[in-house]
């Protein structure tokens, strides 16, 4: 597994389920905000 | 593997985790992957997935659905039975994707109850070898001298490598022309022979040829530095903390799992990244 992560450039990185949910929710409102001011659409 | 087992039975055995769904697992756990084998999500999953069988007693099995740019997996686990049973395990591009796709078939947020993430890792801030940058905010200076004269390359529109560069930008108030290519592959050598200024992407895209010194590692994208490339300096360090990104890869189960349920599913693969 260490060998795995090292090779994508990660490492581990474990979270509680409501760290995760607020990570993803934070993630998303800030990709949303990037999205719409450098007009970002799927191609 | 034996420890970790007489840990789970001990775990069981407290009256804290008794409730309705204490007999999870008692049939087999379907992984779902949006890609076809041998990429990264599949690889985790294929990896988590032994420890978890190890660790949960009952099969755990890795379906691939490599079909409309990775999203059908999310969308089937989105309408899953709430159960626990069927999961999904993803990468950041999930939040891209979905802040750039308006016909999704879930919702990001609220179709999901995230269960753990795996892992994570920065991106690698890299200039070519013609440009004369040695440090990140020589390049900012520039940038601001000269509004839009930096070319940036990105694995296409919508990829995390164009997020990040826009965002890198926006909080260093700077202007760069945004170059997409068909894949990383050709923006890198691109990068190399000099068409192309600066490249903002995976440390499995870059890091071979910084260490090669084909290109220039100028940061990494993380608020602080980073074990795969401890040389590089972190966007910390220059002030553009408010910038960081990083990739990381999760499980999801669906909207409505029992709480009990998704806890016990975390406790598992928490044990199973740690474990060599």
């Amino acid at each position: 597994m260490k060998e795995f992560f090292l090779k994508q450039g990660a490492s581990p990185d474990a979270m509680t389920p409501a760290q995760f949910s607020a990570h993803i929710a934070n993630e998303l409102a800030r990709w949303k905000r990037v999205a719409a001011t450098a007009n970002i659409q799927a191609e | 593997m034996k420890k970790l087992f007489k840990l789970l039975c001990l775990a069981a055995l407290l009256p804290a985790a008794a409730s309705a769904q204490t007999n999870f697992p008692n049939k087999p756990i379907t992984l779902l992957v949006g890609s076809a084998p041998g990429g990264s999500n599949d690889t985790f999953a294929r990896t988590i997935g032994r420890h978890m069988q190890d660790a949960l007693g009952v099969s755990v099995v890795v379906e691939n659905k490599p079909a409309s740019g990775g999203v059908l997996a999310n969308a089937l686990v989105a309408k899953a039975p709430a159960d626990g049973y069927t999961l999904v395990v993803l990468s950041s591009t999930f939040t891209t994707g979905a802040a750039v796709r308006n016909n999704l078939q879930y919702d990001a947020v609220k179709s999901f109850a995230p269960v753990s993430m795996l892992a994570r890792g920065p991106l690698l801030i890299t200039v070519g070898n013609n440009t004369p940058f040695k440090t990140l905010p020589e390049l900012v200076t520039f940038a601001k001298a000269n509004p839009g004269k930096l070319n940036f390359g990105t694995s296409g529109v919508g990829s995390i490598n164009q997020f990040a560069s826009e965002i890198f930008s926006d909080i260093a108030k700077i202007k760069m022309t945004h170059v997409p290519y068909k894949g990383m592959g050709p923006a890198v050598n691109d990068l190399m022979s000099g068409q192309i200024d600066m490249i903002i992407a995976s440390a499995p895209s870059l890091l071979n040829h910084v260490n090669n010194e084909k290109i220039r590692g100028l940061s990494v994208t993380t608020a602080k530095r980073s074990p795969i490339a401890p040389k590089i300096p972190s966007l910390d360090e220059y002030g553009y903390g408010a910038a960081a990104v990083d990739l990381w890869w999760g499980v999801l189960a669906p909207a409505g799992t029992p709480a009990d349920v998704v806890q016990k599913l975390n406790t598992t693969i928490k044990l199973s990244v740690r474990i060599k």
